[in-house]
């Protein structure tokens, strides 16, 4: 048995050094053959890897800081009365002491001189210092700890000297609140170094509580155990003790967020998959092409004694070789994309996210899946042709070079084709979930078609070119035919990219058109005052009642509408956003889209009861309908509110949210913070001066940034244009896979005729000609590529707008004119630059050595 | 085959006598070819009279004195001469096989391919017998042995060919109408080829 | 005694109604030990012949077997193993695998039988040290002499001890010096290894080394001829002397 697979070994390593010599031996095409695969795998290990990353770091700030056994948070993340929760802690068996603490984390305004040095983000953490003591001791190097009746005080860690030099115990230094800016003195620092990322600021309770306008609530409960005692036990009895609405050691886990992030993300890893797709495309011709190429090579083996398995075996190595090389480039590009990812991200985390320097987590599952993908690409491509290698007969070794058979396409391949396409269409058509089914089904039913179409579409195409290529066109066309398989495996590859442009250009027409009509609801007001960060508000520092009510007092201002923000989750755990909004005034400064009735029958509902907005995204999330009632996990406890109907606006239409009353939100959650105002002026106001008077208001809530509406939706306008500009940008990256196709097909057509060029040359064709005759095969694989691309790109860009619109994106579809046209000119372009080189070494040919070329 | 230019060659590196002659011939030409000594002898005399060798007498004790030849200007220069002609090969058309095959074809107690087969099987055998002696002769001692060895494969080699050529034409031999002698009038008669016509 | 031999062997090309027979009906029987060479014009079908002894290529009708198995009847994976173990080629274009060295040229019958490696390649070195290509293991073939690159091959079908050799124009494509070559050391292979030999060519010189000749017309054996050695070296010694002196 161990003899059997050692000899088995033996033949294994034989081959895998054949394989690799081979491939060495061909580097060039090996190249390009491996670049569809290293791009593929690169964007799928390069999405897993920065995702978890950015999890892990948005999770990282969740868990305890104080060294607590166990620390007790809200399901919703949200603060609460600390009372009853520190009663039913204390009286579990086991629990030697409790605090409460009310904490967030924070960034600072990066306007105006920082207070803080080069501290850009903060933890603010509100102590009772009497019971604090008995759960955690600090070590204080410097000053003393908290104490208790401090006020303005503050206890920073000791890492804060390398961000902030001057502070020093004594010293005095400024921070944003939800009441203004406000002073605190250094009264201890700490002798732990502290997370430089988010330092710890130690205040009293009191202090935090009014910082964040949260009189008289806690977050979190440390918990400290007796000695000895079993963790796991007490942490059930806590648990028991406390209920369903709270949870200990984690809070939420921003997946709101995430799941924004998820949604951009997702489109990488349709590129990918696509691009792995295309690699498995090129891999499968080129193999077909070896094998071909090959035949003696393989007839001689097989005279020698091996069996067709071991033949199947020698080109599926060789397949699998060239899928390890292109996985393990593509694992080192994917790493460092995703190095890119987060350091791009970094750059605006402290602009945009507020959360800090991310850094990359390297997960192994993350590797093995993306290079179990590229392997198992590489694997089902070379296996076809490995199994057509196997059947080669002994003889082929024997036999002189005969010319490549005419294949015959297949007439299944037109009919199941055609089969395809219309259940795609028909998927389509349903306009639901299915669309984006039916997008890829359409596709696929394209590829599987295209060889039967190889020869009508020639045919069709080829008096187009006689206009440029008179005498050569009709050479070119017959070059083609004879290989209609390859041809069609060719401007598959090229469809695929075509119709990834297509597809983006209409979506990216209809993403804007959304955005727009977005827009327009949010940005109807006259100046608005936007916090650090309009994607994540759980470490947004709002502001109080004060802030509003001193822009109302201004002369110039009519109206102030306001956004005021909270975490929950429903009864099942799924994480909501919820916004509260004065119904009343909101609808004077913004609105929503709403998918059925009117706004104003939306913002009427608001008035009463408990009723909430969804977004179409968080209706298909938590899966509940118009008229539902549901379960809250506010910081009350459970609440049950009522589905009132579906608005978006532009700042929620990528997560799930929900929109409820300021009322209902001070009361289940107790946020009274505005994190965001809309304000209208009178009408002969004047704008400029209105907007100076605001901003002086604002030197004391740093944390907002005041922008004429007009300007800011402009300013908003260019940055989502960059970021379908890049998308564009994937497009084309995708697109180099194609050319790549292109160049390969046509430079193994011209190798294989090799000959025949050189009788042709030496009966008189010119170099020209030559050159002219293979200029024309690309254009026709060009055209004909473009062609597919053009019908598959827009099937699929309506199968996935249609798609969309069912989780709750409804967007007008637009026919991608501009992007067909560009689809087409650049086919053309792609087919005309991929000639180049096969075309010079065509008309490059020595004819004596062509002719004898076997 | 010139036994004269032979000594001549032989003479010109070095004068010799007659006997020494006679066994380096031998030896450089081939060394199964026996040059018997009195033609030697009889050619030396030949080449003296038509003054391209002569000789001086050499004294022995106790035999007769020798006589060693060497070359004149005038034998160096028929040996140059002959050296510079091209030697002419006899075409040996109408050989005993040929003659042998040409009237098999015109019908008799053995077919054309069997007298064919026939011969091929004595031009293999002796071309298997060749072939084995110039597999045991070794190029670097006897380079002429295999040289002659190698002339006789070829022209072995070219009878069997023809052979070959033979057998693929017999269809066109069977169809072969041998010419007939015509009376003639007057005169001797003249080979002349047939008319179809006139068959 | 007897090692390969055929029954009516017939091999017919193209379909039905245009049938072109390539061997008709042939009856051979190989010796153990023996060099036999099959002659004929092209297309006489000679080549086919060999292809259906070495189990390359399938017979329309009869049999061929070697020693006691016959080959038609065995599926594709035994006459894979027998081509590796029982038979070896050599073919008038080498048909070496670029990629490889000579050595494991050499090795890879042996290799694909699932001998370990470097027992395999110590056995190609052996093999290539009787083809005279000792200091040559390590080169590519297209580093190689034609006539190096068909000792190769021929290295190739000696190292797994074959119960055949089967060599198709192994000169065709060389120089006479070339062609002498790699026939003598066919001829070696069997006086000196044992090895039974059947081998198509056109050229007489290359024939004339074989113990026995078969010619091949129209897919029929049309003659049969033993060469026996006559002893009669004296005879052509003199022989040739006269042409000389002539």
């Amino acid at each position: 048995m161990t003899a059997q697979s050692s000899n088995f070994g033996s033949t294994v390593w034989q081959m895998t050094l054949m394989g690799l010599r081979y491939l060495n031996g061909r580097r060039l095409r090996t190249a390009l053959t491996t670049v569809a695969i290293v791009f593929g795998v690169a964007m799928i290990f390069a999405i897993n890897l920065a995702l978890p990353s950015m999890q892990e770091a948005f999770q990282q700030t969740i868990t305890s800081f104080t060294g607590a056994d166990l620390s007790v948070t809200s399901v919703s993340g949200e603060s609460f009365p600390p009372a009853a929760v520190l009663e039913q802690i204390s009286s579990v068996d086991q629990v030697k002491a409790v605090t409460g603490i009310l904490h967030r984390q924070f960034s600072l305004p990066t306007l105006g001189e920082s207070s803080l040095g080069d501290t850009t983000q903060i933890d603010l953490v509100g102590v009772d210092p009497a019971s604090m003591e008995n759960v955690h001791q600090f070590v204080i190097s410097d000053g003393r700890f908290l104490e208790p009746g401090d006020s303005g005080k503050a206890v920073l860690p000791a890492g804060i000297a390398e961000l902030a030099p001057q502070l020093g115990v004594g010293t005095t230094f400024p921070l944003i609140t939800a009441g203004g800016l406000k002073f605190y003195t250094v009264v201890g620092l700490l002798a732990e170094q502290g997370d430089l990322a988010a330092p710890e600021i130690y205040v009293s309770l009191a202090d935090a509580q009014a910082a964040f306008n949260q009189p008289g609530l806690i977050n979190t409960v440390e918990v400290l155990l007796e000695p000895g005692a079993n963790r796991e036990a007490a942490a059930a009895d806590i648990q028991q003790a406390v209920g369903a609405g709270f949870t200990l050691d984690q809070g939420s886990n921003d997946s709101n967020t995430l799941a924004a992030m998820q949604v951009g993300f997702a489109m990488f890893d349709v590129l990918g998959m696509l691009a792995l797709f295309l690699g498995a495309f090129l891999i499968f011709n080129t193999f077909r092409t070896v094998v071909v190429e090959r035949r003696h090579d393989l007839g001689m083996l097989r005279a020698v004694g091996a069996t067709r398995r071991q033949i199947t075996l020698l080109i599926v190595i060789e397949s699998l070789i060239q899928g390890l090389i292109g996985t393990a480039i593509g694992l080192l590009i994917g790493y460092l994309m995703a190095q890119g990812m987060i350091s791009v991200i970094n750059v605006y985390a402290t602009d945009f996210f507020h959360r800090g320097s991310l850094s990359l987590q390297f997960s192994l599952s993350g590797l093995l899946g993306a290079a179990a993908i590229g392997l198992a690409t590489a694997l089902i491509a070379g296996y076809w042709p490995a199994r057509a290698a196997g059947k080669t007969a002994p003889l082929e070794a024997l036999r002189p070079a005969t010319p490549a058979n005419i294949q015959r396409a297949a007439r299944w391949s037109l009919i199941v084709g055609i089969g395809i396409m219309l259940l795609a269409v028909l998927l389509l058509l349903t306009g639901n979930q299915g669309a984006a089914g039916g997008a890829v089904l359409f596709l696929m039913g394209m590829v599987v078609t295209a060889p039967a179409l190889v020869i009508p579409v020639a045919r069709l195409i080829s008096p187009l070119l006689s206009f440029g290529f008179a005498r050569e066109g009709d050479i070119a066309r017959s070059n083609l035919v004879r290989q209609p398989g390859r041809a069609a495996i060719t401007a598959s590859t090229l469809m695929i990219g075509l119709a990834t442009l297509v597809m983006i250009a209409a979506m990216v027409l209809s993403f804007a058109s959304l955005i727009n009509s977005l827009a327009d609801v949010n940005f109807s007001s006259d100046l608005i005052l936007l916090p650090q960060s309009i994607a994540v508000y759980d470490n947004v520092i709002g502001a109080d009642e004060n802030l509003a009510n001193r822009v109302r007092a201004l002369p110039e201002v009519q109206d102030v509408g306001t956004m005021r923000y909270a975490s929950a989750a429903t009864a099942d755990g799924q994480a909501l956003q919820v916004m509260g909004i004065d119904p009343n005034e909101y609808s004077k400064v913004a609105s929503f889209t709403v998918n059925e009735g009117s706004p104003d029958a939306a913002f009427a509902a608001l008035g009463s009861g408990r009723n909430a907005l969804f977004t179409a995204i968080a209706l298909s999330t938590v899966g509940l309908k118009v008229g539902d009632d549901f379960m809250l996990q506010t910081a009350e406890g459970p609440q049950t509110y009522h589905v009132a109907g579906i608005a978006n606006d532009l700042f929620t239409f990528k997560i799930a949210a929900i929109f409820i009353s300021q009322t209902n939100l001070a009361a289940d959650f107790h946020k009274t913070e505005d994190i965001m105002l809309m304000i209208n002026l009178a009408p002969d106001a004047d704008k400029q001066a209105a907007l100076v008077d605001i901003q002086t208001i604002l030197t004391d809530y740093p944390q907002f940034t005041a922008h004429l509406t007009g300007e800011y939706r402009d300013e908003l306008a260019n940055v989502t244009s960059g970021a379908l500009i890049l998308m564009y940008g994937l497009a084309f990256l995708i697109l180099i896979p194609a050319a790549l196709g292109l160049l390969n097909t046509l430079t193994i057509n011209v190798l294989e005729r090799t000959r025949e060029i050189g009788v042709v040359r030496a009966v008189g064709g010119s170099r020209t000609q030559v050159r002219r005759v293979v200029t024309a095969e690309a254009l026709l694989l060009g055209i004909f590529g473009a062609a597919m691309g053009v019908l598959a790109g827009v099937a699929m860009s309506y199968g996935f707008i249609a798609a969309f619109g069912t989780v709750g994106w409804e967007m007008p579809y637009f026919f991608p004119v501009a992007g067909i046209i560009a689809a087409v000119i650049v086919g053309v372009l792609l087919a005309l630059f991929a000639a180049v080189l096969p075309a010079r070494n065509a008309a490059r040919l020595d004819i004596i050595r062509a002719l004898q070329y076997e | 085959m010139s036994v004269k230019h032979a000594l001549l060659a032989l003479l010109y590196h070095h004068p010799q006598h007659g006997y020494e002659l006679g066994r380096q011939i031998n030896a450089v030409v081939n060394t199964e070819w026996d040059v018997k000594l009195g033609q030697v002898a009889s050619t030396l005399a030949r080449l003296k009279d038509a003054n391209l060798v002569d000789y001086e007498v050499e004294p022995t004790d106790d035999a007769p004195d020798r006589k060693v030849y060497f070359i004149t200007d005038e034998g160096r220069r028929e040996l140059e001469s002959w050296y510079l002609t091209p030697e002419v090969r006899e075409y040996r058309l109408g050989d005993a096989f040929y003659i042998k095959l040409v009237l098999s074809l015109l019908g008799g107690p053995v077919s054309p391919e069997q007298v064919l087969i026939t011969q091929r099987r004595e031009l293999f055998q002796q071309l298997h017998e060749v072939t084995e002696l110039l597999r045991q002769a070794d190029a670097r001692t006897q380079l002429p042995w295999v040289l002659l060895l190698e002339s006789a494969t070829m022209h072995l080699d070219a009878d069997l060919r023809w052979i070959e050529m033979c057998e693929a034409r017999l269809n066109d031999l069977k169809h072969y109408d041998p010419p007939q002698p015509t009376p003639k009038p007057r005169g001797r008669p003249r080979r002349k080829l047939a008319q179809p016509s006139e068959s | 005694m007897s090692i390969v031999h055929t029954e009516s062997l017939t091999k017919v090309y193209g379909d039905v109604s245009q049938p072109i027979p390539a061997v008709r009906d042939v009856n051979l029987t190989v010796e153990e030990g023996e060099f036999l060479a099959i002659m004929g014009p092209s297309g006489s079908g000679k080549s086919t012949l060999l292809y259906m002894l070495g189990g390359l290529d399938k017979p329309t009708s009869g049999k061929v077997w070697l020693r006691d198995s016959e080959l038609s009847a065995l599926n594709d994976d035994a006459l894979s193993r027998m081509r590796r173990t029982e038979f070896g080629f050599v073919f008038q274009f080498f048909n070496l695998i670029p990629v490889l060295t000579a050595q494991e040229n050499v090795a890879i019958p042996l290799i694909l039988d699932g001998v370990p490696r470097a027992r395999a390649l110590k056995q190609a070195d052996d093999a290539l040290a009787r083809v005279g290509l000792a200091d040559r293991t390590m080169h590519r073939p297209t580093e190689l002499s034609g006539g190096q690159q068909q000792r190769v091959a021929l290295a190739r079908a000696l190292v797994t001890t074959p119960a055949v050799i089967l060599a198709d124009e192994p000169t065709g494509n060389l120089d006479s010096r070339s062609s002498d070559d790699v026939v003598q050391m066919l001829r070696r292979a069997v006086d000196e290894w044992k090895q039974t030999l059947v081998l198509v060519t056109h050229d007489s010189r290359v024939a004339a080394f074989a113990d026995r000749i078969i010619f091949l017309k129209d897919g029929k054996i049309v003659d049969d001829n033993r060469l026996k050695g006559r002893g009669n070296a004296d005879q052509i010694r003199e022989q040739l002397s006269k042409m000389v002196l002539s």
